[in-house]
């Protein structure tokens, strides 16, 4: 009886270790109290006049532990790399809600079948080109080379506007 | 043919990829949990991995392969998995816990529920068709990390290799394999302990109820993040 209920004790506590585990891996705010939906959220502005280049963030109102990394990783790319061109209005960094009914069209509109990071470049309102930056997710193990890839790619967009 | 072999190992890695990351960790659980509880019979929990490998493997060969022939679009397939099989997979878990804890029983003997019953006799032989389902139903409920390594890395590898079933097979054996392996130790592990403490029986009973435990709190976990959340997908 004692060595059973030992084994039940143990089991139990395991399970509730790894539960906890999982609510906290999955960054559950709302469950731990924080904010229901982050606070960061631009809206879909117009694109001022001139050629720039608009990197976005989309993400849902649920936010799993690899997406907030992606979308942190990415900006900490952008601010690091292209300072000048972020305070000059060259560059703008985005961070958007797609299941807000206003950025719903950015679904079609880039064709997003997850959060994703997407560099768009527009000349006044007309948007020039696109791209999404699929390889965030292969890459978000290793800061250093998804911060090269984001850089990369962002560089480019500058240079071929 | 170097070429088709490299582009596998990639299908594999991203497999493994999906299968580690924090994302589809619940589920991962809710699986090896299941497929864990033979501690009398360890080599069932390999056999039921197996099928759990299966049932995966079908549901990315067919979601693969609707892709690539493009009856829908990419964005409306993923977004939809991973809205509705989401919001499907509580009430499913809540569902099979509520039955491994023996708090919900059917009692229809014309269509085998019921003491003594076929479906009874099925579930005692020890649920090979439901691992093979859960796999599947597992393998469905995509999340950002399976929908983007998935949907963005291995789709245009198979399109660009035109071999589609063979890369999207791979991939469910990827993202089986660390499930399949956990389970295997820890049944096996469970087993030469409870047999050393002679509670293998008792164990096992335990073990059931167990699971349907886990189950339970991880189909509340879901239904509360994928239907009572304010908005989600």
């Amino acid at each position: 009886m004692k060595k059973r209920t030992m084994l039940f004790a143990g089991f139990a506590v395991l399970g509730l270790v790894t539960s906890l585990g999982v609510l906290d891996i999955c960054d559950c705010t709302r469950l731990a109290g924080g904010p229901a939906v982050a606070a960061a959220s631009d809206t879909d502005k117009p694109i001022s006049e001139g050629v720039k280049i608009v990197a976005y963030y989309f993400h849902g109102t649920t936010r799993c532990a690899t997406c907030r990394k992606i979308e942190a990783y990415s900006h900490e790319a952008v601010q690091a790399g292209f300072g000048e061109a972020l305070r000059a209005g060259k560059l703008e960094w985005r961070t958007l809600n797609v299941e807000e009914p206003a950025n719903r069209h950015f679904i079609k509109d880039y064709q997003l079948y997850t959060r994703s990071v997407v560099l768009a470049s527009f000349q006044g309102d007309k948007q020039l080109r696109w791209k999404n930056l699929d390889q965030v997710w292969v890459l978000v193990g290793d800061k250093g080379q998804f911060t090269r890839y984001v850089q990369n790619e962002v560089k480019t967009f500058l240079e071929s506007r | 043919m170097d070429s088709l072999f490299l582009a596998l190992g990639s299908a594999l890695w991203l497999g493994v990829l999906t299968s580690i990351s924090p994302c589809p960790l619940a589920t991962n659980i809710a699986a090896i949990s299941f497929l864990s509880r033979h501690v009398d019979r360890p080599w069932r929990t390999f056999v039921l991995g197996l099928l759990y490998t299966v049932g995966r493997i079908l549901s990315y060969v067919a979601v693969g392969l609707i892709v690539m022939v493009s009856l829908v679009s990419i964005p409306s397939l993923s977004l939809g998995l991973q809205t509705w099989m989401n919001r499907l997979i509580g009430p499913l878990l809540v569902i099979i816990g509520l039955f491994l804890l023996n708090v919900l029983k059917l009692n229809i003997p014309a269509l085998g529920f019921g003491p003594g019953g076929r479906i009874e006799r099925l579930a005692n032989r020890g649920g090979y068709l439901g691992a093979a389902l859960l796999g599947a139903a597992f393998a469905l409920s995509f999340c950002p990390v399976s929908a983007a390594l998935f949907f963005g890395s291995l789709v245009p590898l198979a399109l660009a290799h035109q071999s589609g079933t063979a890369m999207f097979s791979v991939y469910g054996v990827g993202t089986a394999v660390p499930v399949l392996g956990f389970a295997t130790v820890l049944a096996f592990s469970s087993h030469w302990l409870t047999k050393a403490m002679r509670v293998t029986a008792s164990v096992e009973r335990w073990a059931k109820a167990i699971t349907g435990v886990v189950f339970l709190v991880i189909g509340i976990y879901y239904i509360w993040m994928y239907t009572f959340s304010p908005a989600t997908f």
